[in-house]
């Protein structure tokens, strides 16, 4: 780590809560004001934290302990009820992928649309058409339509558009990484490089496999509040602790795992 | 990597400055970036007729088909085509203007709750998609206005008749303006009570009797008088201006000079000009007012447009 931390992502007393859905599934819409508080769901409660350039954070915690929300707070679709967020810089990654995606278009306008939606400069997302296709070894197909791919290859072809944008703050609330095992490594050495190359990472994963080529800091979030914050491997630790707490309170077959199996292997120990 | 690499981290003052990620420039955004508000016209209603036999001939039924009907049942079996001078392209003209305004509104209205994937994604202006919507109408008007201009030559009409074009066009921006408010508020209204595209349909129908679409203006004025606030309240319209606008294009350079282009009816005005100037100043506050009005609920809504549905992150 360089000894100056620059500042990128600042959240200052953050809180966010969402009302209790206007519009049901089933039911009629409310009109009336809502005045009974009693199910909203807070999502973040007074959340202060810092993400700086040439750093990756690993976001770590149960469902709903409210990392998918920090995220979204800072690319700006929700802003907080209190406090403040700021960013320098441009916010996109793993975060929006497939934003823009329309069945009618070829492969090779929906990438560079989708590119143009997740913030890249026009020039660039022309650019990156060819070299996002032959990464998921699409390029071949770039004249097809979007609609005749499968949905995993469509989900492969969304994730390696957002994976290819560079911005200051490269985000990720999706899984790392999809598709084989070669997609999978050079998909990771491309995320390894947002941090080497001076810019902001922050992913939301749990997994001990992944997180320790991509980030020196682990964040665990619990029930909207920042219960850690240091390095990755005691961060880890205390994502493990509490998810054996959870467990215990609950059906211990109930996955609550959004990436790969966690649990340490033999060729996953730190560094 | 690990932690003893060496990290270029950007000094201090070379990264942009700190700002608020969840403003988005709202309408303004909108006005500097066509290009991406082309990106979605484009990506709206292209390959609409796939996998039928005619494809694109379809766009032409729909105005065809109305106009059809006009014609024969009001023009042949009511008989105004007795009145009106070169009936089929005075309603046709009219018709043009209504097609626009109802498919933008009603499309309008649907476009916010259609995109909540996108909105979910990326924090762009969210005034981008129904005001591209209004855009992409615009375009889909082509088919519409071949068969104007087309049925304006077989009567008489001739590309040096562009006298009347200042007032078309004056008046399609007017419309566009008009409607671009409406479904900045409908759509956002769309969002929390998904009723709205219902009662907006029966708005249409009224909206499309309260215009000259099929009838001349002076039916209007004969019953309420030409000056009263009945009729003023009529011409204020954005709708009914741009028909007179389109009219003076392509409908009045193919009747012989008004009085006579109405044998019975010398009140009908030749084109907006001709209207009294009240009712088109009104109809121009009447635009405006409803943008910004627009432009105040989006803005004021924007960001709880995505707390009303069943999403949470």
């Amino acid at each position: 780590m360089s000894s100056v931390e620059t500042e990128t992502v600042r959240l200052t007393k953050v809180r966010k809560v969402f009302p209790h859905p206007q519009i049901p599934g089933d039911g009629r819409p409310r009109l009336r004001r809502q005045t009974d508080h009693a199910k909203d769901t807070v999502a973040l409660r007074k959340v202060t934290l810092s993400f700086h350039a040439g750093q990756g954070t690993a976001l770590l915690g149960l469902p709903e302990a409210g990392r998918s929300t920090l995220l979204h707070l800072i690319t700006g679709v929700f802003r907080p009820d209190r406090g403040h967020v700021l960013v320098r810089g441009r916010v996109s990654g793993l975060i929006a992928s497939g934003a823009g995606f329309t069945g009618d278009w070829t492969l090779r306008q929906n990438v560079e649309a989708s590119s143009i939606l997740l913030g890249e400069p026009r020039n660039r997302a022309r650019a990156q058409v060819e070299t996002i296709l032959d990464f998921v070894g699409m390029g071949d197909r770039a004249d097809d339509r979007l609609r005749e791919l499968g949905p995993a290859e469509t989900k492969k072809l969304a994730y390696a558009t957002a994976l290819h944008t560079q911005p200051d703050i490269f985000l990720s609330d999706d899984e790392l990484v999809v598709g084989g095992s070669e997609l999978r490594e050079a998909s990771l050495a491309m995320l390894a490089q947002v941090p080497t190359s001076g810019r902001t990472l922050v992913v939301t994963s749990n997994s001990a496999k992944l997180l320790p080529e991509l980030c020196t800091r682990g964040v665990v979030m619990n029930a909207g509040v920042v219960d850690f914050d240091g390095g990755l491997q005691e961060a880890l630790a205390r994502y493990r602790e509490l998810r054996d707490e959870h467990r215990s309170h609950h059906s211990p077959n109930e996955d609550d795992d959004d990436d790969e199996p966690d649990r340490p292997g033999p060729d996953d120990a730190p560094a | 990597m690990t932690a003893t690499e060496p990290v270029r981290t950007p000094p201090d003052d070379e990264l942009p400055p700190w700002r608020e990620p969840w403003r988005n420039g709202g309408v303004v955004a909108v006005f500097r970036s066509p290009r991406l508000v082309w990106q979605f016209v484009r990506a709206e209603g292209r390959d609409k007729y796939r996998g039928t036999l005619l494809g694109g001939l379809w766009a032409y039924s729909k105005p065809l088909t109305r106009f059809l009907v006009y014609f024969l049942v009001i023009g042949v079996l009511l008989g105004l085509s007795r009145r009106v001078l070169n009936f089929p392209v005075y309603i046709f003209s009219g018709v043009v203007v209504l097609q626009f305004f109802t498919a933008s509104l009603t499309s309008g209205t649907k476009s916010l709750a259609k995109e909540t994937s996108l909105l979910r994604r990326v924090n762009i202006a969210r005034e981008f998609i129904p005001l591209s919507m209004v855009l992409a109408n615009v375009r889909r008007l082509r088919p519409a206005m071949i068969i104007l201009v087309g049925a304006a030559l077989l009567t008489g009409w001739r590309p040096r008749h562009v006298s009347g074009f200042p007032e078309a066009i004056g008046g399609m921006i007017l419309l566009m303006v008009f409607v671009s408010g409406l479904v900045m508020i409908t759509s956002v209204a769309n969002m929390y009570v998904r009723d709205t595209r219902y009662a907006v349909e029966s708005v249409i129908m009224v909206a499309s009797w309260a215009s000259p679409t099929i009838y001349p203006w002076n039916l209007i004025a004969e019953r309420f008088g030409e000056h009263s606030w009945i009729s003023y309240l009529y011409l204020s319209n954005p709708v009914t201006i741009a028909m007179f606008g389109m009219r003076a294009a392509f409908w009045e350079p193919t009747v012989p000079l008004r009085p006579t282009g109405f044998p019975d009816d010398p009140l009908e005005p030749s084109g907006v000009l001709a209207l009294p100037l009240i009712p088109v100043l009104m109809s121009i506050g009447i635009a405006v007012m409803t943008f910004l009005v627009g432009v105040l609920v989006m803005r004021k809504h924007q960001h709880n447009l995505l707390l009303r549905t069943e999403w949470t992150p």
